[in-house]
């Protein structure tokens, strides 16, 4: 799991105000710093949400040009990084929608009707299985999953991202990974056999 | 450990290959925001099977009249302003007329001969004979004109040295620009807040914000006054410049406020003197 990478002590809040009072001046040096501190996380999580690296670079450079600029309108009233999240969760999701929708349009009927229906007999791996799981659970669960137990956010970056409770986040990991497991039911004989 | 939490672990160890991401892109990346963030307006727009297929902008015909309306409208005010304007000044253009320095460009300017230049010709005219030189009327007629998103020719740093002809080309080009500020701004706060509007606005604001860099980097920027008054302008015409097509209420009342507080649209009513329509037509 990964840690956040801008720190929430007294230190780092005070570097966090002067970095974006420079990036508010224009700073250019202060806008490449401010990308450089969080683009990772960032790209990491729409690359996670998307699986393209086309649509996680466009996801990703949407993120930055609104932050910057709406910068402005930043009032510290939670961290730098968890405001460029919320922003970039936002614009993923979006985009995913819209593409999915325009996807959908296009794929053949015969595709559709074999998404979710995938046997082990047809596909016994148990990576392509997952896959096919996670891609197969609705949006408000599979970010959550990914979020957390991919990536290694907490319940709190979770709810702030996305406007939930923590709480909320919570049930939406747990039901997800229970639809995990229900989708996997056919391995479970061979892993509590191990 | 109980059965359900194993078969989560090993779920969730399996899951990190899942869309595992590959390095980050950073340089590709900055370089596309770089020139995202230089192109104003339009938005990235992500086409069915993912790829951006380049930015648009969303545009309306009947937006793109109102947009047409209210800057006709926004003319009309200036226009019966400045006429106003020269109807109650008539008393002064006689002094005006007589005085050798340049035409004053706001209504506090004193009118008073200005001390000869530096570098001023020894064929100079006196006062007296305020004659343009066939030379000066050749400036005038190539002087910078300014309309809608149009551009403002260069000007060359060798103009720079203060001569009366000279000055005049950049109190006209400076008036005319002010004038079409007004329009802009005036049209900005009175229009609707759709998308394909802001995409106008935007696209207006960019030609006035490249006259304004222009102006304040020529003889009329030196002027402290005129030249607080440009930088702010700059300011307000670089925020509706990257105003989102699809931006907020709260955006546009960003903006709004920035011209408020700045009393912008005072000072800039107040720069364009009232015999402006003169000085244009020289």
């Amino acid at each position: 799991m990964m840690a956040l990478s801008v720190p929430n002590n007294g230190h780092g809040r005070v570097s966090e105000r002067q970095l974006v009072a420079r990036v508010v001046d224009g700073d250019p040096a202060a806008q490449r710093e401010l990308y450089d501190s969080h683009v990772d996380r960032i790209y990491r999580l729409a690359y996670r949400l998307a699986g393209e690296d086309e649509l996680a670079r466009d996801f990703t450079q949407l993120t930055f040009i609104r932050a910057f600029e709406r910068i402005g309108d930043f009032r510290f009233e939670s961290s730098l990084a968890t405001w460029l999240h919320t922003i970039g969760v936002s614009i993923a999701l979006n985009g995913l929608r819209k593409v999915k929708t325009a996807r959908t349009r296009e794929a053949p009927i015969e595709a559709a009707a074999a998404i979710g229906t995938i046997t082990r007999e047809a596909e016994p791996d148990l990576k392509v299985r997952l896959k096919a799981a996670i891609d197969s659970l609705s949006e408000k669960y599979r970010t959550v999953f990914l979020m957390h137990d991919v990536e290694g956010y907490t319940h709190d970056e979770i709810g702030a991202a996305l406007g939930i409770p923590p709480g909320t986040s919570k049930t939406r990991l747990f039901q997800g990974r229970a639809k995990l497991r229900e989708a996997l039911a056919d391995f479970r004989g061979e892993w509590i056999n191990e | 450990m109980s059965e359900e939490d194993r078969i989560d672990e090993i779920i969730r160890s399996a899951a990190s290959e899942y869309n595992r991401p590959p390095e980050t892109p950073r340089d590709e990346m900055w370089s596309a925001i770089l020139a995202a963030r230089s192109a104003p307006g339009p938005r990235l727009h992500v086409t069915a099977g993912g790829a951006p297929s380049g930015y648009t902008t969303k545009r309306r015909f009947g937006a793109q009249y109102a947009w047409i309306g209210m800057a006709a409208a926004a003319v009309l005010l200036i226009a019966t302003g400045v006429g106003i304007g020269r109807w109650t000044n008539r008393s002064t253009e006689q002094t005006i007329a007589e005085s050798p320095s340049p035409v004053p460009t706001t209504p506090n300017d004193e009118i008073r001969p200005s001390p000869p230049p530096i570098t001023e010709p020894p064929q100079a005219p006196s006062s007296t004979e305020a004659q343009p030189t066939p030379r000066t009327q050749e400036q005038i007629r190539r002087a910078p004109v300014i309309k809608g998103t149009g551009r403002l020719t260069p000007i060359s740093p060798n103009t720079r040295v203060a001569s009366a002809p000279s000055s005049n080309i950049y109190q006209v080009a400076m008036v005319r620009h002010l004038a079409d500020a007004e329009v802009l701004l005036t049209s900005f706060s009175l229009g609707s807040r759709d998308d394909a509007m802001n995409a106008q606005f935007a696209g207006w604001a960019k030609g006035l914000l490249s006259n304004t860099r222009l102006l304040l980097d020529s003889p009329a920027g030196d002027d402290p006054r005129r030249a607080k008054l440009l930088q702010d302008l700059e300011l307000v015409l670089a925020q509706i410049v990257q105003l989102a097509p699809d931006a907020r209420a709260e955006d546009r009342q960003l903006i709004e406020g920035s011209i408020q507080q700045g009393h912008v649209m005072t000072r800039l009513r107040t720069a364009i003197p009232a015999d402006s329509t003169r000085i244009l037509e020289r």
